[in-house]
C-alpha cells in the first residue's frame, strides 16, 4: 500500500512540474523569511541579474512594449517620470507631479523629495513594482523617486446578488482591496483590528490580507493561516475562491472548507466571534477560518429577526439539507424495492401515476434531475429577463409535457421540485451546489440497493463530513466534537442572553480539538 | 498517506473526550443481539425475563470495574507496556493471535448475520458480494482516521440511530399491564446458558481496554455511563415487548423487536422496521470498526515498523473473506455465538491477566523500594 502511494505520490509531483503549477501548501518550511523572498522576485530577475540600481534607462526597457506606458522628460531632460496611465489618477497626476514639474516649481529639490508622499527607492525591482502598483517613478540626477498617485475605475459598492438579506445592511464587497478594507475598518472602531500584508502569485502578485482582532483571534490561527497562504507558490490567483481551494486541508472533498461571503456584516461578525478573515485584491468575496459545515447555513437574517423566528428558519433549512439528500433517492428506493413501506391510501395514486411510465424509478429520476440542473445552470448563465423565462418553459412547459407524454410521473415532479427548492433554501451558493451534486450519489446508491443503499451514502457522507478540517480544526463542530454551550448559536439561534459569551470553541481550536481540552 | 495531526502530529496524543467516549461505548455495544434479546431472556429465564438484564448488567460493571482499576493503577501506561515490563512479547505473540482472530471473526460474522437477516426480511435479490464490500469501505473509511476521527463520526452516526428508541413511544396504546405476571423466572429456564448469550449483548466494551493512551484523565466514568445507556435501552425495549406480545407470542418470534417496528405506521410511512434496520447499520459499523481497531492495534503492538495503514488492509482483506464464508443463518449463528463466548472469555480473562501483572510489579516495586517511576 505504502509503496504504491509513493508512486503515486511521485507521479503527482512530477504531473505538476510539468505544467508549472507547483502548489507547495503542505511543504511548510519553518524559516518564513525565506518565504517571503520568492515573491519579490519580478519579472527582471528573468532580464538581466545585475540589474540593481535603478536607473531610467533599465526601467524603460524593462517595461517595453507596454501600451499604457507614459514617459516624459522635463527641464531639459534632467527630469524623467514614467507611469502606466491605466494605473493613476490622472487629476491627482496633474496636481501633485505634472503641472510643478512643468512651472519648474520646484524650487528646492532635496527638500521637496522629503515628504511623504515621494520615496526615495534605489532598487531597481522595487522601482518597477512601484509603477506596477500604480506609483509614479521620478528620475532625477542618479536618484530615483516613487510617488503614490494610483486610482483606477472601480465598481461602486452595490447590493449583494448572491447573498440577500431582508432586513439588515444591503452593501457588499466590491473588487478593490482597499474599499473592502474600509467597509470593515468603520465597523471595527478599535486598533486592535490588525492586518497582516501578503502576496501570491509570481506574475501576478495579488495582495492578500489577513485581518483579526488582536486578543479574540487565536495566534495560532493567524499563524497557521499566514504559513499556508505564504506557501502557495502558484503564477496567479484571479480570485479569493482560487486561493482558498489552493489552501484547504482536503482538496479532493466536494464541500467548501473556507466559509466565503460577499457581505461586510458577516465578515465583521465572523471577526468578533474571534475567527480571521482573508481578503483578496480584485475579489469581492472574502474568507473566514476556522469555519465549520454549519456556518455556511447561518444567514444575517436569522439574527435580525426575533430568535424565535430565527431558529425556527434555521431548522428549516436542515430541514432542506435532508431533503434535498434524500427526498428524490427515497423515492427511487421505494418505488423499485419497498412497496410495502407506502400506505394503501398512498399506494393507489402512486402507481396509477406510475403506470403509464415504460422507466424504471432510477431512469425517470436521473433524467428529471438533470433537467432540473440544466435548467438551474441555463438560468444562472443567461441575463435575468432571459432567465425567467427558461425558468417557464423548464418548470412548466417541459414538466407537464413530461407527464403527458408518458415519460415521467406526476409525484417524481413534485419530489424533483420539493427537492430542488429546498436546495436553494441553503444560502451559501457553493454548498447548496455540492450538496445538489452529492445528491445524485443518493440517487445512485438508493437505485442499487434501497434503502439500506441510501444509509450507507449517508454514512459514507457523515464519515467523509466528520473527518474534514478546516486549517486543522475540525469541521463539524459543534456536533462532533460536542460542545453544547455553542449549539445556541450554531445549529439554532437562540435569544442572545443564551449565546455564549466571548468566542465558540472552534476559534480556539487548532490540532483537531484535542488541546484545548486537556 | 494519512495526514498526521495532534500534537507534534502525534495521533497518539489526541485524547478522547469523556462525552464522546460514553456515545461510543454505548453505540458499540448494541449488537445484533437486540432484535432478539426478548426472546432470549424469555426462553432462558422464563416469564419477567426482562429483569435478568439488571443481573446481567452488575456483571458487566464488575468487569468495567476492572477496565478502570487497571487504569488508575497502571498510571494510564496501556496494557500492552504493562503486560511487556513482565512477560517477554514472544510469550504474548499467540494469545495476542487469538484475541485478533476471535474479534476479526466476530466482526465479519455480525457483518453476515445482519446481511441475512437483511436478505431474508426485505432483500431477496440482495448482492452479497457488494454489501460486505460496502461495509469494508466504510471500515476503511473509518479505520484510517485513527480513533479521534473513528469517535467523531460514531457520535454523529449514532444521532441517527437513536430516535429509533421514540418510536417505542407509539407502541404504548397496546401495551397492556395485563400480559405480565406476578411470576418470576419460572418456565424452562437455563439461567448459565441464557447469561451467556445475553451477556453477547453487552459485548464490544471489552475493546475499551485498549483506550488508554488515547483518553483523558477521569475517562472512566464514560464506559460506566454509556453501560447504562445501553441497559437502560435493552430494559426499555424489552419491558414493552413484553407488554405488548404475550409470553408465548414472544417465544415464538426469532426477532420480536423487528415485529415490534412492524405496527408503527404514519400517514405517508407504513412499516417502519424496514427504515430502523436499515439505520440499524450504522450501529454495527460501529461494533465491527471497533473490533477491527482492535485487532489494528494488537497487530500494531506485534510488530511496531509496519505502518498501521498495512495491518488495516489485512484486517479488512481477512474480515471480507471471512463474511464470504458463511452460507446460511444458522451457520452464521453457530458461528457467532462460539466466537462470542470466546469474547466473553477474552472480555474477561484479559483484565484479570493484566490486574495480575500489576500486583505482581507493584508487589516487586514495594520489596524494591522503587516508585513507579523506575524502570
Amino acid at each position: 500500500m505504502g509503496r504504491f502511494r509513493t508512486i503515486i505520490k511521485r507521479i503527482k509531483i512530477l504531473l505538476q512540474k510539468a505544467t508549472g503549477f507547483i502548489n507547495l501548501h503542505n511543504t511548510r518550511h519553518l524559516n518564513s523569511n525565506k518565504q517571503v523572498a520568492p515573491y519579490e522576485k519580478t519579472i527582471s530577475d528573468t532580464v538581466d541579474k545585475s540589474l540593481k540600481v535603478a536607473t531610467y534607462e533599465n526601467t524603460l526597457k524593462e517595461l517595453e512594449n507596454c501600451f499604457d506606458l507614459v514617459h516624459r522628460s522635463f527641464n531639459q531632460d534632467e527630469i524623467h517620470i514614467i507611469y502606466f496611465s491605466s494605473l493613476v489618477d490622472s487629476q491627482t497626476l496633474e496636481w501633485e507631479i505634472l503641472s510643478p514639474l512643468r512651472e519648474m516649481s520646484f524650487s528646492h529639490f532635496d527638500k521637496t523629495f522629503q515628504q511623504s508622499l515621494f520615496k526615495c527607492e534605489d532598487n531597481q525591482e522595487k522601482v518597477i513594482n512601484g509603477i506596477l502598483e500604480g506609483n509614479v517613478s521620478l528620475f532625477t540626477g542618479g536618484k530615483t523617486y516613487l510617488i503614490n498617485v494610483s486610482g483606477f475605475e472601480e465598481r461602486s459598492i452595490s447590493q449583494s446578488e448572491s447573498e440577500t438579506v431582508i432586513n439588515g445592511p444591503h452593501d457588499s464587497f466590491n473588487e478593490v482591496l482597499n474599499t473592502n478594507v474600509s467597509l470593515i475598518r468603520r465597523r471595527v472602531r478599535s486598533p486592535r483590528l490588525k492586518m497582516i500584508k501578503l502576496s501570491v502569485g509570481e506574475i501576478s502578485k495579488t495582495k492578500v490580507l489577513i485581518i483579526y482582532i488582536e486578543g479574540i483571534a487565536h495566534a495560532d490561527v493567524v499563524k497557521n493561516l499566514k504559513e499556508r497562504i505564504q506557501s502557495v507558490k502558484i503564477d496567479s490567483i484571479t480570485d479569493a475562491n482560487v486561493l482558498i481551494q489552493i489552501i484547504d486541508d482536503h482538496q479532493n472533498s466536494p464541500f467548501p472548507q473556507f466559509y466565503t461571503t460577499e457581505r461586510p456584516d458577516i465578515a465583521v461578525t465572523k471577526l468578533y466571534a474571534g475567527k480571521v478573515v482573508g481578503l483578496v485584491d480584485d475579489s469581492p468575496n472574502i474568507f473566514c477560518t476556522p469555519s465549520s459545515f454549519f456556518d455556511f447555513f447561518e444567514s444575517p437574517d436569522d439574527y435580525n429577526q426575533p430568535w424565535i423566528l430565527g431558529t425556527g428558519v434555521r431548522i428549516l433549512r436542515y430541514m432542506a439539507l435532508f431533503i434535498t439528500l434524500i427526498l428524490t433517492a427515497f423515492y427511487v428506493s421505494i418505488c423499485t424495492y419497498h412497496y410495502e413501506m407506502i400506505p394503501l391510501s398512498l399506494l393507489q395514486s402512486i402507481m396509477q401515476s406510475r403506470s403509464r411510465v415504460p422507466f424504471p424509478p432510477i431512469v425517470e429520476a436521473i433524467f428529471l434531475e438533470i433537467v432540473i440542473e440544466l435548467l438551474r445552470e441555463a438560468g444562472a448563465r443567461l441575463p435575468t429577463k432571459i432567465g425567467q423565462t427558461i425558468g417557464i418553459v423548464g418548470g412548466i412547459v417541459i414538466g407537464q409535457a413530461a407527464v403527458e407524454a408518458g415519460i415521467t410521473s406526476n409525484i417524481l415532479i413534485i419530489v424533483v421540485a420539493v427537492s430542488a427548492i429546498a436546495s436553494f433554501i441553503v444560502p451559501s451558493y457553493i454548498m447548496s451546489a455540492s450538496i445538489r451534486m452529492v445528491r445524485f450519489f443518493f440517487i445512485l446508491m438508493a437505485g442499487l440497493l434501497g434503502n439500506i443503499g441510501i444509509f450507507f451514502a449517508l454514512g459514507i457522507l457523515i464519515i467523509h463530513l466528520t473527518g474534514l478540517t478546516n486549517l486543522s480544526s475540525p469541521y463539524f463542530m459543534p456536533i462532533s466534537p460536542t460542545f453544547f454551550k455553542d449549539w445556541m448559536d450554531s445549529i439554532v439561534r437562540g435569544p442572545f442572553y443564551k449565546i455564549r459569551k466571548g468566542q465558540p470553541a472552534q476559534s480556539m481550536m487548532q490540532n483537531d480539538g484535542e488541546k484545548e481540552r486537556n | 498517506m494519512v495526514k498526521k495531526r495532534g500534537i507534534n502530529g502525534d495521533h497518539m496524543k489526541e485524547r478522547l473526550h469523556p462525552l464522546q467516549l460514553s456515545i461510543l461505548i454505548y453505540t458499540i455495544q448494541n449488537g445484533l443481539v437486540l432484535y432478539s434479546l426478548p426472546r432470549l431472556v424469555a426462553e432462558y429465564f422464563g416469564t419477567n425475563g426482562w429483569i435478568s438484564i439488571i443481573f446481567i448488567a452488575i456483571l458487566v460493571n464488575i468487569n468495567i470495574t476492572m477496565i478502570a482499576i487497571i487504569y488508575k493503577l497502571g498510571n494510564g501506561r496501556s496494557i500492552f507496556e504493562i503486560i511487556e515490563a513482565t512477560v517477554p512479547k514472544w510469550v504474548m505473540v499467540p494469545f495476542y493471535l487469538f484475541i485478533i482472530g476471535v474479534w476479526i471473526g466476530i466482526a465479519s460474522m455480525i457483518m453476515r448475520l445482519y446481511i441475512f437477516i437483511f436478505k431474508m426480511m426485505f432483500f431477496p435479490a440482495l448482492p452479497v458480494s457488494l454489501f460486505i464490500a460496502l461495509f469494508i469501505l466504510l471500515s476503511f473509511q473509518l479505520l484510517r482516521g485513527g480513533i479521534y476521527k473513528m469517535t467523531k463520526a460514531i457520535v454523529v452516526l449514532c444521532a441517527f440511530v437513536q430516535p429509533m428508541l421514540f418510536l417505542l413511544f407509539y407502541l404504548i396504546p397496546e401495551f397492556d399491564f395485563v400480559r405480565y405476571t406476578t411470576f418470576f423466572f419460572k418456565g424452562d429456564t437455563d439461567f448459565f446458558k441464557g447469561g451467556l448469550q445475553v451477556y453477547t449483548a453487552f459485548l464490544g466494551i471489552e475493546v475499551s481496554i485498549l483506550f488508554f493512551p488515547m483518553v483523558e484523565k477521569k475517562w472512566t466514568k464514560a464506559l460506566f455511563i454509556g453501560n447504562l445507556l445501553s441497559t437502560v435501552s435493552y430494559l426499555l425495549i424489552t419491558f414493552i415487548c413484553f407488554g405488548f406480545f404475550s409470553f408465548k407470542q414472544i417465544l415464538n418470534d426469532i426477532f420480536p423487536v423487528m415485529t415490534l417496528f412492524e405496527y408503527t405506521e404514519v400517514a405517508f410511512l407504513s412499516r417502519a422496521e424496514n427504515l430502523c434496520f436499515s439505520v440499524f447499520a450504522f450501529k454495527l459499523l460501529a461494533i465491527i470498526v471497533i473490533y477491527f481497531w482492535g485487532a489494528q492495534q494488537i497487530f500494531g503492538n506485534m510488530i511496531k515498523s509496519i505502518k498501521p495503514n498495512f495491518w488495516i488492509f489485512i484486517i479488512l482483506a481477512s474480515g471480507f473473506i471471512l463474511a464470504l464464508i458463511p452460507d446460511s443463518l444458522v451457520n452464521v449463528e453457530k458461528w457467532l455465538l462460539w466466537l462470542s463466548y470466546c469474547a466473553i472469555g477474552i472480555a474477561w480473562a484479559l483484565p484479570i491477566f493484566v490486574l495480575c501483572i500489576l500486583f505482581t510489579q507493584i508487589i516487586k516495586n514495594r520489596i524494591n523500594g522503587e516508585t513507579e517511576h523506575a524502570k
